[in-house]
């Protein structure tokens, strides 16, 4: 099922103008350096669940590697978070400085319109916001803050003559951001990057969801591919004095922490963990190929398709790889499976990014018949 | 002054052998191959490891040829045979290049199953959405905002392959070994030949020459080396003077 047909990015970091059409159940997504894919799939995670602080956290990290493992959403976070919007000389006037993403297909309309001011304020004066552990908390102490206040409003077409939810937080340059989720997603998603097997606390989230998904045999099954001495896994402290924290128990290891693993099984497990979460939504993978060495491809991609099929997941993968678009075609080989592959270009002239699109018959001839090299 | 790129299509790597000798003969350079000196413009048309299970699956994979001069840049394509028209469409159909940049686009083909207008009809018909103007009638070319035409080997008229007009440049480089070939071809008994699609004798008319002129040589190597395609054959032959005014219009190439 294909919960987006079509999805339209209007002024979302360096693009202007971007419509994604007659989307598959399985979309790749390829293009040179710098030509738009991940923007693509935090435009996506951000459409979908808009209303919760995190979505735009994660969007605004998710490309630098420290602060995206290790939770520092503070440092610099006001700069990454502009960083969203649309920065040229245009968008320097309010009306071309708003976010607009649109998209419908198995759900109404929706379009999710968002803007920022930013401001300054004196004082530890914003309550429930947790100022950073090395700044200074003396009550007394009188410092300004410079904030941002991001205003949301999302309409939905759905035949009602509804009024628009509209709702804004703000965020502080030295204040830890209160996590907040004010309103449903208008579709489960999850993202998925490069580091997000490193990020600090999300494989218990992730293996929590699988558990509660009654799909605990199926993952380790997955992960025996890579590492066929896996026994179990299981959330729980090593020692009285640690966190829990995701455990294997293996055949030659004994219990270890997952984290002590390779980045391939990691990638892997993060890869497997994020289906359910992302049941009767969108996976949003970038770089599917990270860590995975070539020889586990075909049966990484096969078996990721699949599950994406059975749970109902929508799928979206960015590469740069050629053996992971042939490992894609060849695992939506049924002919019930729609792929599409997008490829992402600057116009020439103009700069704007624009997508190709390309349907499974063609992208297949191109890769079978012609070996055209299709990630440029 | 910006180059004029222009895109030749061929059914196969004979086919693109011979328009190749056709460029050198014009004065064309020859692109050696340097993957980081090939014009970008081209890039989306090579080749890569084709998707495949089979690993000697990529062992038919040409590369197109490319050709340079201070004026033009020339790509010559071949397409597998009467795959042709498929990958071509499929590559010009996913913006593999940008066909509005193109000066002329051209298509030499066979008329190995049909004649040479219903040939040149079907590939027109078929490249008509990337190339409007582009004309049904064999070996017109069109002056539009890319220059376009067909070319239906032998000669626009008669059914045949490249073969057919090699056997024609045989008369004229190669005489004597021409009609020894097909003296000694004649000599055979049928039953070696019942095999033999129609123009099977004209490939082994040259596949002979070929291998008394250069033994143990492919004949794409002949073709691209040697005096098949020469200023004698284009003086002395119409049919392939023809085929060189064609591509000369085709690239709007001076007259020396």
């Amino acid at each position: 099922m294909k919960h987006l047909e079509e999805f339209i990015i209007h002024n979302f970091r360096g693009m202007r103008e971007l419509r994604l059409e007659e989307m598959g159940q399985v979309n790749l997504l390829v293009g040179g350096n710098n030509s738009g894919k991940t923007s693509v799939l935090e435009a996506l995670a951000l459409f979908c669940d808009p209303f919760n602080t995190r979505t735009w956290l994660d969007a605004a990290s998710m490309r630098d590697l420290r602060e995206s493992m290790m939770g520092l959403w503070v440092r610099g976070l006001l700069d990454r978070l502009t960083w969203l919007f649309p920065q040229h000389e245009e968008s320097k006037s309010s009306s071309t400085s708003e976010i607009s993403l649109t998209g419908f297909g198995n759900i109404p309309r929706v379009t999710l319109s968002a803007r920022y001011e930013k401001f300054s304020s004196l004082g530890n004066t914003h309550p429930g916001y947790i100022r950073e552990a090395n700044a200074n908390t003396d009550p007394l102490y009188l410092k300004e803050s410079e904030g941002m206040k991001l205003y949301l409003s999302e309409t939905k077409d759905n035949g009602l003559q509804g009024a628009p939810i509209e709702n804004s937080f703000e965020f502080y340059d030295d204040h830890i951001p209160l996590l907040g989720h004010y309103q449903l997603p208008v579709l489960p998603a999850q993202l998925i990057n490069s580091f997000s097997h490193r990020q600090a606390g999300l494989a218990s989230h992730l293996w929590s969801d699988v558990v509660k998904a009654d799909l605990k045999q199926d993952i380790i099954q997955f992960l025996r591919l890579f590492d066929p001495d896996i026994e179990d896994i299981d959330i729980i402290s090593l020692a009285e004095s640690q966190e829990p924290v995701v455990t294997v128990k293996h055949r030659k290891l004994g219990r270890a922490p997952l984290n002590t693993f390779g980045d391939g099984l990691r990638h892997a497990f993060t890869l497997a963990t994020a289906i359910p979460g992302a049941e009767h939504g969108l996976l949003l993978v970038d770089e599917v190929e990270n860590a995975i060495h070539t020889r586990m491809l075909a049966k990484s991609i096969s078996w990721l398709v699949n599950s994406c099929i059975q749970n109902d997941v929508q799928l979206f993968v960015t590469t740069h790889s050629l053996e992971v678009i042939d490992e894609v075609i060849d695992a939506c080989k049924d002919e019930s499976i729609d792929l599409v592959a997008y490829r992402l270009y600057k116009e020439e002239g103009s700069g704007w990014i624009r997508a190709k699109r390309s349907d499974k018959g063609l992208i297949t001839r191109l890769r079978e018949n012609v070996g055209a090299d299709v990630r440029f | 002054m910006s180059l004029k790129y222009v895109l030749l299509a061929t059914e196969g790597a004979h086919d693109q052998a011979a328009i190749c000798k056709f460029l050198q003969l014009f004065g064309l350079q020859s692109f050696r191959g340097e993957r980081k000196l090939l014009d970008e413009f081209w890039l989306g048309l090579l080749k890569t490891e084709k998707k495949s299970e089979n690993i000697y699956a990529h062992e038919d994979m040409h590369q197109p040829r490319f050709f340079t001069s201070q004026t033009h840049s020339v790509a010559v394509y071949q397409g597998s045979g009467s795959n042709l028209s498929q990958n071509l469409f499929d590559l010009l159909n996913d913006m593999r290049i940008d066909v509005q940049q193109l000066h002329a686009f051209g298509l030499i083909v066979d008329a190995d199953n049909n004649s040479p207008d219903k040939v040149a009809k079907e590939y027109a018909d078929k490249f008509r959405r990337f190339f409007p103007s582009i004309s049904v009638r064999p070996g017109k070319v069109v002056v539009n905002s890319s220059r376009t035409g067909i070319f239906v080997l032998p000669d626009n008229s008669r059914t045949g392959t490249l073969d057919t007009f090699l056997v024609d440049c045989a008369s004229v480089a190669y005489p004597d070994h021409k009609s020894g070939a097909m003296q000694f071809l004649d000599g055979l008994d049928d039953a070696h030949k019942a095999h033999w699609d129609p123009f099977d004798s004209d490939k082994a008319v040259v596949a002979t020459i070929v291998s008394v002129v250069q033994p143990g040589i492919a004949n794409t190597i002949s073709i691209r080396r040697d005096q098949w395609i020469s200023a004698e054959t284009i003086s002395g032959l119409p049919q392939v003077a023809n085929l060189s005014n064609f591509l000369k219009d085709l690239l709007e190439l001076q007259e020396n």
